[in-house]
């Protein structure tokens, strides 16, 4: 299909993935575009949420949220900052999952 | 008198969608809605209103939390407010007020009351096995907190609709229909609207189903899902040029019916009958009415020995007139059982009663002049 | 000045009974003492299983014994909220020195305003659901889930037939609603008096949603202040006693205050972030509907939440509304004591505000170190003020964009 085509593009081969994340940008960039409720495939690594995608405030703590069920992991609030673009959701993922793994 | 008229209504059930859906099937009990088993986990069998999907009926852009309440809400409002550019029983997708993701909508008289029973069982349970059932307590989907507050769908249809009128909803349970009505005529006498949506919804959900059959196992009715939106209006407005709708629906359309009265006691005596009864007869007097001149009463037909109360207050006062039973047609639709009631009597011109029995200990009737 | 110039001949509604539940005092003599000294209602909830939230501090109330208060109405058929609002009730009547019997042959309205209802009843029942699937039932649970039961409970219990019951569940502005309900009722003469007022108890729920937002304050709930970090959630109750002004100077009633007015309004915007322009109408509403300029409002008690967006954006409403800093009257939150009581708030807040002009004394904010520049507004930090009310202003804003503002008065 070509939306899956367009998905992988957007999301694995334009941005930077983290190598704790590697592997799962799909699943990221999907679980982003529900939570958003934007169609998958159509969001490049540094489109921001807010501005470009007509997210609000609550939009991305319902993001923070969803991350943290899938990936059961602790998101720090103040990592709202950082999640502002698709690349920023990769590279908090990944910080917070090699966080993880050193303290296993 | 409350000085208020009925101009316009729509529901969501069974029946279908529209008002058109439900005129055909209540003219004809052969095309009533048959059951729906519904199983898991919560075995029954449900009038469920099947049309309805919500996403296909609002689109996916703020839907993907919301919940069947809200959804029935909007729905049933948006075909109100366009009724006459619209074709009835098809919603097709309904557009947001454009209004409403930027700024805020300008001032619009419009208002909402709309009743409830406890708002979205469905969606407040999931919300509690989120938080029960995750590696965190707090690992909950927060999209879905307002859509699990009681006031979801009557905020949701102002938002979806950019209505800035006053904005309320009253846990009336079964009484509903009458105190959504009152509240709207009083809002209209007091001049703090210029129209207002009255009615109630009500979803079908394994949570709903699970607590009804704790309340009372014997119910009369198995229960329906749905929505019904009445337009209320000052009479006086009405006789001249609506400019409230006059935009959208065609000034001048003539009112279905008048308010009289509506009148509401508490049981404190363990004798629910007599005090329906009592309702009925100083709402009738106020009308200047005679109880033979009822040709037509919907009851509210709550579940256990309450129906047969219901039923004998009635028979007690107009027990000649023609006796009519929502839940026979879209089942027991909760709180939104009274804006049914009152567009089932609307089909006969004349004056007509809604009755209506809660478990919590009140009950009420409502009398209406039907053109 | 607060009379009826644009609505001659138009009914007055007096205050004449406070009956108040609350994490801070229960009765109106005490909760008028907690005001003054600006009392703190927090501590460790106990209402519900805390364990995985990083902190849980709340408002809860402690020691309340129902069968003290219920009259008629079993306990075990009425859930905490509903006995908070009957126990308010029933203390709102023995205030303004009258009993239900003298009630009897009047017509009433009763009015009370709930966020949850009854829904710690149900997520009680939702957990053994989740447990123990849908045959594990508690029949006597399910019938208290219903919000109805607020307003029914109150008047089953005063043994009160002839009223108009509703529970109104506009969430966090619910008890503003019913007073507001309440005050149009009397003034059409369709009742001779009104008991309204808001009632909730802790929840789960609420905690959670809140906690999830990032809305909770993990140390203190300190509204205005430039380190705040959210609200407390809290429980509690409040009903005031509405009456004709001239049948409560009649019967040589205390009357606390009059209320002027309110307004009502929907943002139709955000389901949780208000907007400004749309309270400031609201407000335009309130104060238009009372007869008074903003120029004669001596106090506002703000919706105050204590979260990052609510104080920055009610507090540019009202400047909106009364104009720079200097032209602006004091603006508390009750809440700062409270916590969050969700349905009750406005209530009690109202409670507040006829304690406030009856008393002589402004309710203070308490944990207050600095004003967030974005707000603007002397919050009266931390200590009561003696002052002269003659007229209040009290703010509810709710999701959904449900905003109501009563304003009240003193007599003239």
């Amino acid at each position: 299909m070509n939306t899956e085509r367009n998905a992988e593009a957007a999301a694995a081969t334009t941005a930077t993935v983290p190598a704790a994340v590697a592997g799962r940008a799909r699943e990221i960039e999907a679980l982003v575009c529900r939570v958003l409720e934007v169609e998958s495939g159509t969001v490049g690594p540094e489109d921001r949420f807010v501005d470009d995608l007509g997210a609000d405030s609550m939009k991305l703590i319902e993001l923070l949220s969803h991350l943290e069920i899938e990936f059961d992991v602790e998101i720090d609030e103040d990592e709202l900052e950082r999640l502002v673009h698709l690349q920023g959701v990769y590279d908090v993922l990944g910080d917070v999952l090699d966080a993880d793994s050193l303290d296993a | 008198m409350t000085g208020a008229v009925i101009t316009a209504w729509s529901a969501i059930s069974a029946c279908g969608v529209g008002a058109d859906s439900h005129r055909a099937v209540y003219g004809d009990p052969a095309r009533r809605p048959r059951l729906t088993p519904v199983g898991d986990p919560v075995p029954g069998e449900a009038h469920v209103a099947a049309d309805f999907d919500v996403t296909e009926a609002l689109g996916p852009k703020g839907t993907s939390s919301m919940d069947r309440c809200s959804a029935l809400a909007v729905a049933t409002a948006a075909d109100l407010l366009a009724a006459g550019q619209r074709p009835q029983g098809h919603i097709g997708c309904i557009q947001r007020n454009q209004s409403a993701s930027g700024g805020i909508a300008p001032p619009s008289g419009i208002g909402v009351v709309l009743g409830t029973t406890s708002g979205s069982a469905q969606t407040q349970l999931d919300f509690t096995r989120e938080s029960l059932t995750r590696a965190k307590p707090y690992r909950v989907n927060p999209a879905l907190m307002p859509f699990a507050l009681m006031n979801s769908a009557a905020a949701r249809t102002a938002m979806w609709h950019g209505l800035t009128g006053p904005n309320t909803t009253i846990a009336g349970g079964r009484m509903s229909g009458l105190s959504t009505l009152r509240y709207g005529a009083r809002l209209l006498a007091t001049g703090r609207a210029d129209a207002m949506l009255c009615g109630a919804v009500e979803e079908y959900g394994p949570a709903r189903q699970w607590l009804a059959d704790q309340r009372t196992p014997d119910a009369l009715h198995p229960l329906g899902e749905g929505g019904a939106v009445l337009r209320l209006e000052p009479a006086a407005a009405h006789g001249e040029t609506t400019a409230t709708f006059g935009e959208t629906t065609g000034a001048g359309t003539p009112a279905l019916a008048d308010v009289l009265g509506i009148d509401t006691r508490v049981v404190v005596d363990d004798d629910p009958a007599a005090a329906l009864e009592a309702c009925i007869r100083r709402t009738l007097d106020r009308a200047g009415a005679a109880a033979s001149d009822v040709r037509t009463v919907a009851v509210s037909a709550p579940p256990g020995p309450l129906a047969d109360a219901e039923r004998r207050a009635v028979a007690h006062t107009a027990g000649h007139a023609d006796v009519r039973d929502p839940g026979d047609i879209v089942g027991d639709t909760g709180a939104a059982t009274g804006p049914f009631q009152v567009t089932l009597v609307l089909e006969r011109r004349g004056l007509a009663l809604m009755t209506a029995a809660d478990e919590d200990g009140t009950v009420g009737c409502g009398l209406l002049r039907v053109h | 000045m607060a009379g009826s110039r644009a609505h001659a001949g138009r009914r007055r509604v007096a205050v004449t009974g406070v009956g108040v539940v609350s994490s801070i005092g229960t009765g109106a003599d005490a909760y008028a003492r907690a005001l003054r000294q600006g009392r703190s209602g927090a501590r460790p909830i106990e209402a519900f299983d805390t364990t995985g939230f990083a902190h849980a501090t709340g408002c809860e109330v402690v020691g309340f014994e129902p069968e003290r208060w219920l009259r008629r109405v079993p306990v075990e058929e009425a859930g905490r909220a509903a006995q908070f609002a009957i126990a308010s009730a029933g203390m709102a009547l023995d205030d303004a020195g009258i009993t239900e019997d003298d009630l009897r042959d009047r017509r009433g309205l009763v009015s009370i305003g709930t966020t949850d209802g009854g829904s710690d009843d149900g997520e009680r029942l939702a957990a053994s659901f989740v447990h123990d699937g849908p045959a594990a039932i508690d029949p006597a649970a399910a019938r208290r889930v219903p919000a109805s039961r607020l307003a029914t409970g109150v008047a089953r219990d005063l043994g009160l037939a002839d009223v108009e019951v509703s529970t109104v569940a506009t969430a966090c502005a619910a008890g503003n609603y019913a007073i507001g309900g309440g005050v149009d009722a009397l003034r059409t003469g369709e009742v001779d008096y009104a008991l309204c007022g808001g009632a909730d108890a802790l929840c789960r729920m609420t905690f959670t949603g809140f906690y999830r937002l990032g809305a909770v304050d993990p140390d203190r709930c300190r509204p205005f202040d430039v380190d705040r970090r959210g609200i407390h959630t809290g429980e509690g109750g409040a009903v005031l006693l509405l009456e004709p002004l001239d049948d409560a100077v009649a019967r040589g009633a205390r009357v606390y205050a009059e209320v002027l007015g309110y307004g009502l309004n929907c943002d139709a915007h955000h389901q949780v972030a208000p907007h400004g322009e749309s309270v400031a109408r609201c407000m335009e509403l309130a104060l238009d509907d009372a007869d008074v300029a903003p120029a004669d409002v001596d106090l506002i008690s703000a919706h105050g939440t204590g979260t990052k967006a609510n104080d920055v954006t009610e507090c540019g409403a009202i400047h909106g509304v009364f104009g720079p800093a200097g032209e602006v009257p004091p603006v508390v939150s009750v809440k700062s004591m409270l916590g969050h009581t969700m349905g009750a708030a406005s209530a009690l807040a109202a409670a507040a505000c006829a304690l406030g002009i009856d008393g002589g004394f402004v309710p203070p904010t308490i944990n207050h170190t600095e004003t967030d520049p974005e707000c603007a507004v002397d919050c009266v930090p931390n200590t009561a003020v003696d002052a002269d009310l003659r007229v209040v202003q009290n703010n509810a804003l709710a999701f959904g964009g449900n905003n109501a503002v009563v304003v009240l008065g003193r007599p003239a």
